[in-house]
């Protein structure tokens, strides 16, 4: 069975919380590269699973929103929610704000700059003044908006004292994109061996793009959708205990596991939301 | 191939699969064919499938050998190699060999390759009019944007003249009219309802009596794709072929499909994953998915003959995931099957042709 990640989601999840949408006008960058497969189990929930091979997303935003200039970077692993991709909320660093995050979770204070290197674009970011990593996007050339798809973010909302997980369906209306093949995310030499921004570094670019144009963000789950609430006790340990029994017990007890294990992902399945970037 | 690996988990399944292929020979089963995939994870360790087939040949005496497919991407293959491989097993099958080419869909593959999404398409389009030649011609050159090579002997030729049925791997949408352009026939991968196939599988037709051919004949055919657990209760057969298809699929989304990473128009669309929440979705809870070859003997005729009126001429059955389904019952399954439901269709058997799919 797919392996399942291991971060507790207690209290993940920010002390305000606004469900939004959050809208934002201006340009985006999204990096996506393979990542150590290890490390990325250790900053993904038990409720989700991990794909083959493992991968990290990079969503650097620089727009604006009904509040003002809004400039963060979003770190995230691939993973597997009710069956479909997902960017699983890692951390957030936000420039300014008072350390209020562009999406719900983890989250700190920094700096997030732009700029361009000759032909490349780069990104550097920083956590209260430490340099945290530095993205390069090598020549970028326009393409077709329509050939983007946008997968949903799994973030960490408050309910009722505690952290659960909430999908955060992901709308964009692209005026102009580009595509920059090689692209990398690299931590900085001094980062602390446990720091997210060092683990999750590049192993393998996939893509990146930039975008121009209006990304809204439904924290909440989307107007008119179903919201997928999951709370750890609900659904992380019971997957987590399913599985470490299917392990422990050897195979004959495991596939009596599995039978539920099917069983709760078709039924979790119907049920779940299913945004307008899916069907593509 | 179900975790935890033990040191003899793929040598079971590996003898499981073969014992499947030669009961299915005796049987009457028609084909029988391995896919190539790479590095995923439970969901297939076969990624040498001339190996396994050349086993099944050699285990067997009339089933037709499937290699599908061979990935047409440099990376992973040699078009010289591809073409030496698959003209040997059809000498050793006794003529046997059907032959199946694709381009991978996954990042999993591709991107562990080396392999450029935004290429394989085109090295497909040449590799499948360049095997052809090098097996019917005495000496063969070429000069080609993705693959050259002097003037030299390819050998040996098939045993079948002028060479083995050329079939593509259909996934992405549209693939199916690239198969009818070039005379190949339409191998399909995914589980998309009546309507739907229906419409392709017209098409089909339509344009591949206008097509170019890449080889020296045109194999028009449709292979469709399915699961199959055939049961005396039909509840029985129901429930577990619904534990079957879902394991499956479970283990199929997990995978990272190129389009899903890598933004190109190489790959429209998510491979299986659409096709899989239709598949998952189609049925309320508890209710059978339509099309699915599952349930007793009686209720897989009546699919299987609907499939027929929709133009299907094969259908590939896939028989078990991560050893879902113990061995004893997906032996018993084709057992009952060959006696209850092969023999409604045995006077048309080219077109109704049942066949059992390695994974």
């Amino acid at each position: 069975m797919p392996d399942r990640g291991s971060r507790s989601i207690e209290g993940l999840a920010p002390a305000g919380f606004d469900p939004g949408p959050v809208e934002v006008e201006g340009r985006w960058y999204q990096l996506t590269f393979e990542v150590d497969r290890d490390a990325a189990l250790q900053w993904m929930p038990a409720d989700v699973t991990r794909p083959i091979p493992c991968y990290g997303r990079l969503l650097v935003v620089d727009g604006r929103d009904s509040r003002g200039p809004l400039r963060f970077a979003a770190l995230s692993v691939g993973g597997r929610f009710r069956m479909m991709p997902r960017n699983v909320l890692v951390e957030t660093v936000v420039e300014g704000r008072g350390g209020v995050p562009g999406l719900p979770g983890p989250a700190s204070e920094g700096s997030v700059t732009v700029s361009g290197d000759g032909a490349d674009i780069v990104v550097r970011i920083a956590r209260a003044g430490r340099g945290l990593a530095e993205a390069r996007l090598p020549s970028p050339y326009a393409i077709d908006p329509a050939m983007l798809r946008w997968d949903g973010w799994v973030v960490f909302v408050p309910e009722g004292g505690a952290t659960v997980l909430a999908e955060s369906p992901v709308t964009v209306q692209a005026e102009a994109a580009r595509l920059s093949k090689g692209a990398v995310m690299v931590p900085d030499a001094g980062l602390e061996r446990r720091d997210p921004w060092r683990q999750l570094r590049t192993l393998l670019p996939i893509s990146a793009c930039i975008v121009e144009g209006r990304l809204t963000d439904w924290a909440g789950g989307g107007s008119g959708s179903d919201v997928a609430w999951v709370s750890e006790a609900d659904a992380g340990r019971a997957h987590a205990a399913v599985l470490d029994s299917a392990h422990r017990a050897g195979r004959q007890q495991g596939e009596g596991s599995l039978q539920r294990e099917i069983r709760h992902f078709l039924r979790d399945f119907r049920a779940a939301a299913v945004g307008p970037d899916d069907g593509v | 191939m179900p975790r935890p690996w033990g040191p003899t988990t793929e040598y079971e399944v590996y003898q499981n699969c073969l014992e499947q292929v030669k009961l299915a020979d005796e049987l009457g089963f028609d084909q029988v064919w391995a896919v190539e995939h790479h590095f995923l994870e439970e969901y297939s360790h076969c990624s040498a499938p001339e190996v396994f087939l050349t086993a099944c040949a050699m285990v067997t005496k009339n089933i037709r050998i499937g290699r599908g497919i061979v990935v047409c991407v440099p990376e992973f293959n040699s078009p010289v190699k591809a073409a030496e491989v698959a003209a040997t097993m059809d000498i050793v099958s006794g003529g046997r060999l059907e032959f199946g080419t694709g381009r991978s869909a996954t990042w999993t593959e591709l991107g562990g390759m080396g392999a450029d999404p935004d290429e394989t398409k085109k090295t497909w389009d040449e590799w499948v009019r360049v095997i052809p030649q090098m097996w019917t011609q005495e000496r063969f050159g070429y000069q080609g944007r993705a693959f050259s090579m002097p003037q030299r002997a390819v050998l040996p030729k098939p045993l079948q003249k002028p060479h083995p049925p050329m079939w593509v791997a259909v996934t992405s949408p549209g693939t199916e009219l690239d198969a009818a352009d070039r005379g190949m026939g339409s191998l399909g991968l995914t589980f998309g309802g009546f309507a739907e196939q229906e419409k392709k599988i017209a098409e089909y037709r339509r344009r591949i009596k206008y097509c170019d051919p890449v080889g020296s004949f045109v194999n028009e055919q449709v292979n469709t794709v399915n699961f199959l657990f055939c049961h005396e209760d039909n509840e029985y057969g129901a429930k577990t072929g619904q534990r079957l298809a879902g394991t499956f699929n479970y283990l199929a989304e997990q995978l990272l499909a190129a389009r899903q990473a890598y933004p190109t128009r190489s790959y429209p669309n998510l491979g299986l994953l659409p096709a899989l929440r239709r598949e998952a979705t189609s049925a309320p809870e508890g209710q059978i998915p339509e099309g699915l070859c599952i349930g007793n003997p009686d209720r897989i005729v009546e699919v299987i003959k609907k499939w027929e009126s929709v133009g299907v001429d094969r259908i590939n059955f896939l028989l078990n995931a991560i050893e879902t389904v113990p061995q004893e019952e997906v032996l018993a399954s084709l057992r009952l099957f060959a006696k209850e439901v092969m023999p409604k269709f045995a006077e048309k058997p080219a077109k109704t042709a049942a066949a059992v799919g390695g994974a």
